[in-house]
This record gives structure tokens, C-alpha cells and sequence, in this order.
């Protein structure tokens, strides 16, 4: 049982099951990044990407299609003020992703579960739910993280029905302009999977949601046990000792920096280990960083295996092992128990050699210090983490008003900032020119119309009795003014000439089971009709002929895709030159037809 | 479907280095415990690329698109096609354990000891260097071949003018070369490694032409034939003074490059048995030092080493860390200067401190418990870049002459 060859993607964790699609999906985290919101739709869409390069190295047309066709269906629930900067900074397609996110707080405590609860449907309307329990966020961090897939089964021994409550619960902890779009879907979401039904993995038997942040909280840890073994990056002595109490054989896998703070003293009944720093590559790209910060590699599970007796009880989720995690936060976990031969701590630690237990990867640790070594810097970043929470609660504004020489300028406003805490710049996060925060009036940028976004950057930087900590965060400010169509914007930015818009033509005609093979029929026509999409010529091909009609004939939600973009197009102003020509007046003919079918 | 538990890669790519570092993990020699992992990674993806340290025999490059063939021609659901592709797999470890009717030591079938329990199957190691060698065609994962493979099948079924044979329209179905050689009957109940004449054409051809420019495409077109078994190291191989100029100079650095960090190592694991207070593990390895230092001057490693060429042939393949760089660079210049490091303050502090710098407060010079796991010796295997993998290769290769 999570050995660390037992290795899930992420991608294939989201994909529908066959012959299916997504009908809805709510993600809920702690920190965003704006990016894995343009790649999790091509899951949806069947597409394969490699994420190395974010979203620059995926064909923006496949990006496209799978946004448009699903990032409606998806909403996320993120801590606000822990949307952090994307890597890749802009993105053209960002306008398409805005209304899926929505930043939440709670009066005391984090936003902390990592959950996502997805329904698909079929053809006829059936439904079939799957519910994911992560440690991690929704970011790109490659640390040691552990994915939990529940797919919804007809007998299953559990319901989800706390799960329900919170998802019930999310649109009011919205701490924006709640536009109420997206409310429908989530409580018809929460009434559906409240009564789908969960089996957990074999060889469990049983298996529990555990959702924290909602009085009572839930008592997730069994009181006695043979022996424990508890993963976590974070640790609180409080936590520690009352989790240990009735077991003496127990076993705590964390970070050094987290063991080096809590001392040997409060880690004597315990058995200590790290991560085999071998097991970080040396040669990973981004270890740029200094090793002492937090890494994004590195342990970031959390899960507790309890021996008792012939039994075993494991308990996974978002759930660190601290104070704040089981009384205060908002988080999700869940208890699975099965045979203590196959789930409990030594089937966890123990392997042959070809196929190594987890105990393989460990080092054993010794803290120096005895009572501990407090680590000031962390203070600091959490004074800052908390000055972003305000700041993202403070309802930023952006208004908008567009020049005639394609630029536009943008003033932001907050509805009272909250007091200033050290030294903070703030951006819109597509480009690179900073402005004080403490300068109010000044919060201004005149900017390409195209690089307007409701995304502001703000990085603070905190000094005092010399040590520094440093964060920056991505605001979701409210767009007013001369907003604009940005969606329409984007889609002519990423559609550059007649080529590209047959080829987005196929896949909005294509059956998305197909999708895949869409794009392969897409490069096949194109290699046919021998046109390189650099010539204004082109002639019209079978590939597109034939789905167009059949649209018109069968498949309502493609000649709607179709017309909406269309109409998109004819809106632009050099939309007639994107347009090839055949295809103008084949559509004509094809939406009278429409019409008097529809009559 | 049924409910899973793992740990989370976010792409192909992550997953293909997480199980690369747990695999150089089992073995402690392997271990990469001064952080030279990417210099010598860049070197062996120049000289042999797609190799892998997950690889054993050559011929899993055919049972792989035999299963594949077969799994994607059921045109099955995906999730099914992967338990059937798995099964298969585990089918496979029982058929090669029958044909070498249990003398499994050192053969290389892979999952021999974990059986029907092994966590990670040949196809996980050998997939991204099929579609390197151009055996299968289509750019995606595993998983999204066998879907690829199902949603094209049936988009010709669907398709009325694909059984029009002069309609030309259908599309391969497959994703696997339309060359591939056919597959051994009964494969799956009894299996070797050994290549039949055609199949070994099949693979040098294939392998050479997709990896044009690198040294196994060199002797996959020039030399199979010349034994190997004894062949230490790439650059001892017979025929190297035949290999392009570009190639020798690569291999060259390699060789240097490989010999000299070796000290390294080996004054890391003499400061963790100096450390341990173990005397005689200490004497035997300033033993090792001395004998290092007689073969660099015996090698003459540092005599005509243009260490600039070095670098920025480097700088054309991989991103190298600048820490990296830092101390790699001190290092060469402190043996160059004076190769007396076992007792050089200024080496071993170098060492100590890029210990410190990749692992921080776990390293097992400033860890107590860390020290105590440690078994003695540790990344002292030295480079070969991944010539062992090649040299089984050749052999099988070489070994089906008698064939042909």
C-alpha cells in the first residue's frame, strides 16, 4: 500500500470514464495557480499534455476546445489571497478561466481541503460521480503527495453526505462579488453525489469522509493502537502528543525544518525520519531555491496509519497534524480500514527489492536541539499570509477605460484597505511595471487592451530584527468599465488564420470521444488538402464537409459551438480574411437549414 | 471502476524520473550523492539516447508492441485495456521465468522476484524510448495510446468510406510501426531474450536511423558483432577510433570527467568513516584514494583536458545548475592543481559543503541518525553513462549473428 512505485497522474485522475462526459465539477484548495485551470479541461477533453512548460508547450487551439467546452462546468473554491503568480505570468486564455474561480475565507482558520468531486454523463442523462481526496494543491509542486480516486459504486458501504454539506456550504464563503452563476451548479451538484454511494480501495473495507471546519469537528485519529506511523509535513506538540497518547511503537515522517522546530524533547517517544534526500533530483530544473526554503518538492503528504490488532485504519486527506488543521481549518480527509497484513504500517514501510515499501525512501533524523529552534522567518510569513487574506477580502476593483490606440487604462480600488503591513507592489499579472500599494491614487496602469485581466499581483516584503520574509499572492479583482467581449478577444488572438480556424472548426464538430482522434483526422486533413495555412487559397475538404452536415442533421450542440464561434468571427474586425470564403457560404446555406428545421 | 490510491505525479515526465531516482535508489551504489546526476545525464543522452537505467533486454523493445498490438486490436474500454495490458505483462514475467526455466539470476527479467505484485511494469520503463526509436508513432502516454488507438478504431467503423479500399481514409489504428516485425507465437507462455536474425535487423535499423548522430546509432549501424562482455567502459570499446570525431570527443570528456569526480565520492565516504570513527574503514579508503590518484596519472586525465570544450558541450544539452557548475569546477581545479585530496582541507571542506547544500540539514555528515543508516559505502559506482544498458544490448544483438 503506497509504495513509491504506485504512482497516479493527475490528468488520468480527471479523465471521464468511457463514453462519458463532465457534467459538472467543483475543486476546492488552498493555492491556486491560474495555469493547472487551462490544463485540467484537457483531461476533460481526453487530451494528453506533458506540463513541463505550463501551458506555452500545448497547441493553444487544443487548449482552446477543451476550455470552451468545459471550463463553465468547473468551479473552483481557493483560499483567497493564496492564488499564487503563474509561472508562465499571462496567459491569452486567461479570460476564459476567470468565472470558474471563486475565493473564499472563513472567519477563523484556513481554507485548506483539496478535494474534487465531479459528476459525468452519459448520452442518456445518466450520471456517475467520482470524488478525489488529495494532499496537495492545486498547483504544479512535484513534492511527495498522495491521491485518493473514489469512483461511485452501487453498493458502496459509504455515502458522501458530509462531502455534500460542504460543497453546499461554498458559494457563502464566497468573499467576492458573488454573481451567483455558478450556484445552481454546485447545489446541484452537492444534492446529487449526497446520495451516490463509495467503496474504498481494496483491500480496505470500510471507508469515512472526515470533513473538518464544521462543528462538531470530527475525531479522525483512533485513541489506542499496536503501533502508528504518521506522515506530515507539519507538526504542533499539542497535536503530536495527543495523537501518540496510546500507542508506544509510533512513527513520525516529516520535514527537517518542522522536527528541528518541534526539538528532541518532544519527539523523545518517537521514531524520526525525513525523506532520503536522495530522492530529490539533483538534477530537477528548479532547484534554484535554497534548500532551507519551502520546498515544492520535497514531503507534503498527510496520512496516518494506525496498527489494531488483525486490523488496520488509515486516515488521508488535507489534514497536517496540527492545531489550526483539526480545529480550526476547513479540511477534508478520509478514514479507510482493511486487514492490517495488507494496509497496515509495515505492509506500508516493507517491500522485496524490486518493489520497494515507502520505508525504502526514508532516512532516520536526529534534531540537534532540544527544545526546539524556532524559525522567525515563518512569524513573519505568517503576518504576511494574513495581510493578503484582508487584502483579497477587501473586494479589489478594476475599472477599465479603453483609447482609441488599442491600449486602455485600468485604476484599481479596494473597498478599505486593510492596514498596510511591511513593504508591498502590486501589477497586473500581465505586465511587468510595479506600483506601491500604499500609494493609492497611484494604482493606475495604461496598458495593451489586450493584457487587460481582473488578476492583480501584489508581492510584500517583511523586515524586522533582521530577518526577512517575502510573498506574493494574485488578487481576483471586479472588472467595470469599458470590459468588453475578452473571451472574443482571446479566441482571435489564438486563431491567427484560416487554417486555425478549420482546424478548431473539426474539434467543435467532433464527438468529444473522439476528441483525440479529432486532432489526428485534423493533421491528416491538413496534410491532404496540401495546404500549409501560410496561402490564402484553400480548398474545402471532405473532413469538414461532412461533420458540418451531419451537425446541421444530428448534433444540436455542435452547430451551436459552431455558431458561436461564427458569429464571434463576424464580430472581429478583420474577421472576413480568417473566414475562408466556401466556408462563408456553406454556412449560410447550412443555418437556413438549421432554421427550418428548428421551426 | 474501481477506487485507487498512489502517490501524485503531475505528468508523464515526473513520473518517468520518480521511478528513474527510486530505481537508482535499490542499489546504494548508484546513488547520486554529490549531485552530478545532470552532467551525467547529459553526457549519456548524447551518446545513447532513450537508454534508460530502468532498461534490462533488448527484446522488451518487441514484447512491448506485441502486447500493445494485441491489447489495442480488442479495441476494449480503457480502463479494461490497461488491466488486459497488465495481465499480459505479469503473463510476460511467468513466460520469460519459464524459459529460463527458473535460472532467473542476472537475467534481467524484470519483476522476476515481485511477480504478479510488482508495482512498476516493463511498459513504464520502456515506453518513452519505444516512441524515441520511432516503434510506436504516436506522441502521448501509454494510456492515451490505448484510448488514441479505440476512439480511431472505431471513427473508421463509423466512417462508410472506409471500406472503400480505394477511399485511402483509414486511418492506422494501431500507432505501432507499420514495420514491426511479427511476433514470436506463444510468446506469452515461453519467452526468451534471444533475437531471431530479423528481429535484430529490425531493432538496429530502427534504433539507429531514429537516434542518428549518437554513438548507438553508430553501432547499430556499424558494429554488432564485436563482443563486449568484457568492455568495462564505452570508451574502451574496439572499434571507438572509428567513431565520428564528435562522438570520440564526448566520449572522451566523458572518461575524464568520470575518473576524476570519482575522488570525490570517495573522499565523501572517507569523511562518513571518519565521522563514524571508524578507523579501518577510513585507512581503506585513503587506500582507494591513493589508488585513484595512480590511475588519473596513469589515465592522464587532466593532460590535454580542454575542460572550456567541456562546459559549454554541456551547456548545449542540459541546463546545469550553477552550483553544480561551482563545485564540479573546484573540484577539477583542486585535483589538477594537487591531487592529494584525502588530506586536503580545501577538498574536503568542498565536498562537506555541497553535501550541505543539496541536502541540507539531512545530510549525513551534520545528521547523527542520518550517519548511523549509513551502510558503509555509498555512490561509489562510477560513471559509465549508461553503458552497461548498451552493452547488454550489443550482446543480444551480437549473439543473434550466430542466427542469421
Amino acid at each position: 500500500m503506497l509504495a513509491p512505485e504506485t504512482r497516479t497522474l493527475l490528468s488520468d485522475s480527471l479523465r471521464p470514464p468511457e463514453g462519458m462526459t463532465l457534467d459538472v465539477a467543483v475543486a476546492t484548495t488552498y493555492s491556486l495557480d491560474l495555469t493547472t485551470l487551462l490544463l485540467a479541461p484537457l483531461s476533460f477533453a481526453l487530451f494528453d499534455y506533458e506540463s513541463d512548460d505550463g501551458a506555452d508547450s500545448v497547441n493553444p487551439l487544443l487548449l482552446l476546445e477543451s476550455i470552451s467546452r468545459y471550463s463553465d462546468k468547473v468551479t473552483v473554491f481557493a483560499q483567497a489571497g493564496a492564488i499564487s503568480v503563474p509561472s508562465g505570468s499571462h496567459h491569452r486564455l486567461f479570460p476564459f478561466i476567470e468565472g470558474s474561480i471563486v475565493e473564499v475565507g472563513i472567519e477563523s482558520g484556513l481554507f485548506h481541503p483539496k478535494v474534487w468531486v465531479l459528476r459525468f454523463a452519459d448520452a442518456v442523462g445518466r450520471h456517475q460521480h467520482r470524488i478525489l481526496v488529495l494532499s496537495r494543491n492545486l498547483t504544479f509542486d512535484t513534492s511527495w503527495d498522495t491521491v485518493l480516486r473514489l469512483d461511485e459504486t452501487v453498493d458502496g458501504p459509504a455515502d458522501a453526505g458530509s462531502v455534500a454539506d460542504l460543497i453546499e456550504r461554498l458559494p457563502d464563503l464566497d468573499v467576492g462579488r458573488d454573481d451567483g452563476t455558478r450556484r445552481d451548479d454546485v447545489f446541484s451538484l452537492a444534492a446529487s453525489v449526497r446520495v451516490a454511494r463509495f467503496a474504498p480501495p481494496a483491500p480496505f473495507t470500510s471507508l469515512q469522509f472526515l470533513v473538518f471546519g464544521s462543528a462538531p469537528s470530527p475525531r479522525p485519529f483512533p485513541e489506542n493502537s499496536d503501533r502508528l506511523l504518521a506522515i506530515t509535513p507539519f507538526v504542533g506538540k499539542a497535536a503530536l502528543v495527543d495523537l501518540g497518547r496510546g500507542t508506544t511503537t509510533k512513527m513520525l515522517v516529516s520535514r527537517d525544518r518542522t522536527l528541528d522546530e518541534l526539538g528532541s524533547k518532544a519527539l523523545a517517544e518517537w521514531s524520526v525520519h525525513v525523506l532520503d534526500p536522495n530522492t530529490e533530483s539533483s538534477t530537477d530544473e528548479d532547484e534554484d531555491a535554497a534548500v532551507a526554503e519551502v520546498p515544492s518538492r520535497g514531503l507534503h503528504a498527510k496520512t496516518y496509519v494506525f496498527d489494531q490488532g488483525s486490523s488496520a485504519t488509515v486516515v488521508t486527506g488535507s489534514v497536517n497534524l496540527t492545531a489550526a488543521a483539526l480545529n480550526k481549518n476547513i479540511e477534508v480527509a478520509v478514514s479507510m480500514t482493511g486487514p492490517r497484513s495488507s494496509c497496515g504500517v509495515a505492509a506500508m514501510l516493507d517491500g522485496p527489492r524490486d518493489a520497494p515499501g515507502f520505508g525504502a525512501i526514508l532516512s532516520p533524523y536526529t534534531v540537534e536541539s532540544i527544545d526546539g529552534e524556532l524559525d522567525g522567518t515563518a512569524q513573519l510569513e505568517w503576518e504576511i499570509e494574513a495581510f493578503h487574506q484582508l487584502l483579497a477580502m477587501a473586494r479589489p476593483s478594476l475599472l477599465i477605460q479603453t483609447n482609441d490606440d488599442q491600449t486602455a487604462d485600468m485604476k484599481a480600488t479596494f473597498d478599505g484597505l486593510p492596514p498596510l503591513v511591511g513593504e508591498s507592489s502590486i501589477r497586473p499579472i500581465s505586465v511587468k511595471t510595479v506600483v506601491d500599494l500604499d500609494d493609492a491614487a497611484g494604482l493606475t496602469w495604461q496598458i495593451a487592451q489586450v493584457n487587460v485581466t481582473p488578476f492583480l499581483a501584489v508581492e510584500t516584503t517583511l523586515t524586522r530584527n533582521g530577518l526577512t520574509a517575502r510573498r506574493s499572492c494574485v488578487l481576483k479583482a471586479h472588472l467595470t468599465g469599458d470590459v468588453g467581449d475578452r473571451k472574443r478577444d482571446a479566441l482571435r488572438s489564438v486563431l491567427n488564420n484560416r487554417d486555425d480556424v478549420i482546424r478548431y472548426l473539426l474539434f467543435l464538430l467532433g464527438d468529444p470521444r473522439y476528441a483525440d482522434a479529432g486532432m489526428h483526422a485534423a493533421d491528416l486533413a491538413r496534410q491532404d488538402s496540401g495546404n500549409d495555412g501560410s496561402n490564402g487559397a484553400f480548398t474545402m475538404n471532405l473532413a469538414l464537409l461532412e461533420p458540418l452536415i451531419r451537425a446541421v442533421g444530428r448534433d444540436g450542440d455542435a452547430f451551436t459551438r459552431v455558431a458561436a464561434l461564427m458569429e464571434h468571427l463576424r464580430q472581429l474586425p478583420d474577421g472576413e480574411e480568417l473566414m475562408p470564403p466556401e466556408l462563408q457560404e456553406l454556412w449560410d446555406v447550412l443555418w437556413l437549414v438549421h432554421q427550418e428545421r428548428v421551426r | 471502476m474501481t477506487s485507487t490510491i498512489g502517490w501524485l505525479d503531475t505528468d508523464e515526465t515526473h513520473r518517468r524520473k520518480s521511478l528513474e531516482i527510486i530505481d537508482l535508489f535499490k542499489d546504494q551504489g548508484t546513488v547520486d550523492e554529490i549531485g552530478i546526476g545532470a552532467i551525467r545525464d547529459a553526457i549519456a543522452d548524447v551518446l545513447f539516447p532513450f537508454t534508460s537505467v530502468l532498461h534490462t533486454r533488448v527484446k522488451y523493445a518487441l514484447f512491448i508492441p506485441w502486447i500493445m498490438r494485441d491489447v489495442g486490436a480488442h479495441g476494449r474500454p480503457v480502463d479494461k485495456a490497461m488491466s488486459d495490458l497488465r495481465w499480459m505483462e505479469v503473463r510476460l514475467i511467468e513466460s520469460l521465468v519459464s524459459g529460463y526455466e527458473g535460472e532467473t539470476t542476472g537475467v534481467g527479467i524484470i519483476g522476476s522476484q515481485a511477480r504478479s505484485k510488482v508495482k512498476r511494469l516493463p511498459s513504464a520503463a520502456y515506453w518513452r524510448s519505444l516512441g524515441g526509436w520511432d516503434l510506436t508513432r504516436w506522441d502521448t502516454s501509454l494510456e492515451g495510446h490505448l484510448r488514441r488507438s479505440r476512439a480511431v478504431g472505431r471513427m473508421n467503423l463509423d466512417d462508410p468510406t472506409s471500406e472503400d479500399p480505394g477511399s485511402g481514409r483509414k486511418t492506422d489504428v494501431t500507432g505501432l510501426d507499420p514495420s514491426l516485425v511479427p511476433a514470436d507465437p506463444g510468446f506469452l507462455d515461453r519467452a526468451t531474450f534471444d533475437l531471431t536474425c530479423e528481429q535484430r535487423d529490425y531493432l538496429t535499423e530502427r534504433i539507429g536511423e531514429s537516434t542518428e548522430g549518437s554513438l548507438l546509432s553508430w553501432f547499430c549501424f556499424n558494429d554488432t558483432t564485436t563482443s563486449v562482455d568484457d568492455v568495462a567502459w564505452a570508451w574502451d570499446h574496439p572499434a571507438i577510433e572509428h567513431v565520428p570525431a564528435e562522438l570520440q570527443t564526448w566520449l572522451d570528456h566523458g572518461r575524464r570527467f568520470s575518473l576524476a569526480i570519482h575522488g570525490a565520492a570517495l573522499v565523501y565516504n572517507l569523511l562518513l568513516s571518519e565521522k563514524s570513527k571508524d578507523d579501518d574503514l577510513a585507512d581503506s579508503y585513503r587506500g582507494e584514494i591513493r589508488a585513484w590518484r595512480d590511475e588519473l596519472q596513469r589515465e592522464r586525465t587532466f593532460s590535454g583536458w580542454d575542460r572550456d570544450e567541456f562546459w559549454q558541450l554541456l551547456s548545449t544539452r542540459n541546463r546545469i545548475q550553477p552550483r553544480t557548475r561551482t563545485f564540479v569546477g573546484m573540484w577539477l581545479n583542486l585535483v589538477d592543481a594537487d591531487d592529494d585530496v584525502a588530506d586536503s582541507a580545501h577538498a574536503r571542506d568542498l565536498v562537506a559543503h555541497r553535501e550541505q547544500s543539496i541536502k541540507g540539514s539531512r545530510s549525513r555528515l551534520s545528521n547523527p541518525a542520518a550517519l548511523d543508516a549509513w551502510q558503509g559505502r555509498s555512490g561509489l559506482v562510477e560513471l559509465e553513462y549508461r553503458w552497461s544498458v548498451v552493452r547488454r544490448m550489443l550482446t543480444d544483438f551480437k549473439n543473434a549473428e550466430a542466427a542469421c
